[in-house]
């Protein structure tokens, strides 16, 4: 069940043509999905330093 | 009893100490099940004997649209429970998951148009469940608009939660739509009462796939909600406290 589904590297990447659509859309996902994650930390870091400010 | 039992247990302070112990864990399963999934489909899967390779967007797109609607699904309960028992936290989470439902939504249009381009020729058609699925869209956004544009936040609690309830009437659209109108998508291939239709070698992998994506929505939900009940509690004691 387990075996890869193509030929070499090269055949992965390029998927008969689909490759293009296929990483586009992971690549996209999975960038998105990391900024978000990032950027709600960031301003969670800022608000906690502001109340370390604040209650100085 | 119900009501004070329900407020006991919804209080914005217990809910961020709560979550956070179990954020990590979450993340770190979400993260793990969503590689394996991917990695899984993208280069273990076999090759869809009509699709070709395109179909691997499958392990994205679908997992994405589930999460579309279970949100909305979620914030529709979460409405409720603000508008009947006037519970406080029900309305942030509403508030928390809007944001984290405009993300998912918008990649599983983007997916599905992506997918599109290869499969059906077009990236973009007003196919019955891609429009109604733009319309789940544009309500998360109207969600978030409409709160941001009251001054009294309580006032924009109770009319974002009437909104939500009124547009949960979409939800059940986008999941019947396949079946209502013969347009451009099939219906759905896994049911709870018939089964799947599809091959097990690819069934595994998209499974996992749609846990992981539940998983980190609901690790990212956490973060959000995290922050926006910190941010609008500001002024009480334990927040204060909190840092």
């Amino acid at each position: 069940m387990l075996n890869f589904s193509f030929t070499d590297f090269h055949d992965f990447l390029t998927m008969d043509g689909h490759g293009i659509y296929v990483w586009t859309v992971y690549l996209v996902t999975f960038t998105l999905i990391a900024v978000s994650f990032l950027i709600v930390r960031r301003k969670l870091n800022i608000f906690k330093r502001k109340l370390e400010n604040a209650s100085e | 009893m119900l009501t004070s039992f329900i407020h006991r247990f919804s209080s914005p302070k217990s809910f961020v100490e709560v979550t956070a112990l179990f954020f990590p864990y979450v993340m770190f399963l979400g993260f793990s099940c969503l590689a394996l999934g991917w990695i899984w489909g993208l280069a273990f899967a076999p090759e869809d004997a009509i699709q070709g390779n395109s179909y691997r967007i499958i392990f994205l797109h679908v997992p994405a649209s589930i999460m579309a609607q279970l949100i909305y699904f979620f914030m529709s309960i979460c409405a409720l429970m603000h508008l009947v028992w006037r519970v406080k936290l029900a309305a942030y989470l509403i508030k928390s998951a809007a944001p984290v439902g405009v993300l998912i939504t918008f990649i599983a249009l983007f997916s599905g148009s992506i997918w599109g381009i290869p499969t059906w020729g077009t990236w973009w058609q007003w196919d019955a469940r891609i429009t109604s699925t733009l319309i789940l869209f544009i309500m998360y956004l109207g969600i978030i608009t409409l709160h941001s544009s009251f001054s009294n936040a309580e006032k924009a609690d109770r009319l974002m939660s009437i909104l939500v309830v009124v547009g949960v009437v979409n939800i059940p659209i986008i999941k019947k739509s396949v079946d209502w109108w013969s347009t451009l998508h099939q219906p759905a291939s896994i049911s709870i009462s018939d089964g799947a239709s599809i091959d097990p070698s690819m069934l595994y992998p998209l499974t996992i796939s749609i846990l992981g994506m539940a998983l980190t929505m609901i690790a990212l939900g956490i973060l959000v909600s995290k922050l926006y009940i910190l941010t609008r509690e500001k002024n009480k004691k334990w927040v204060q406290a909190y840092a």
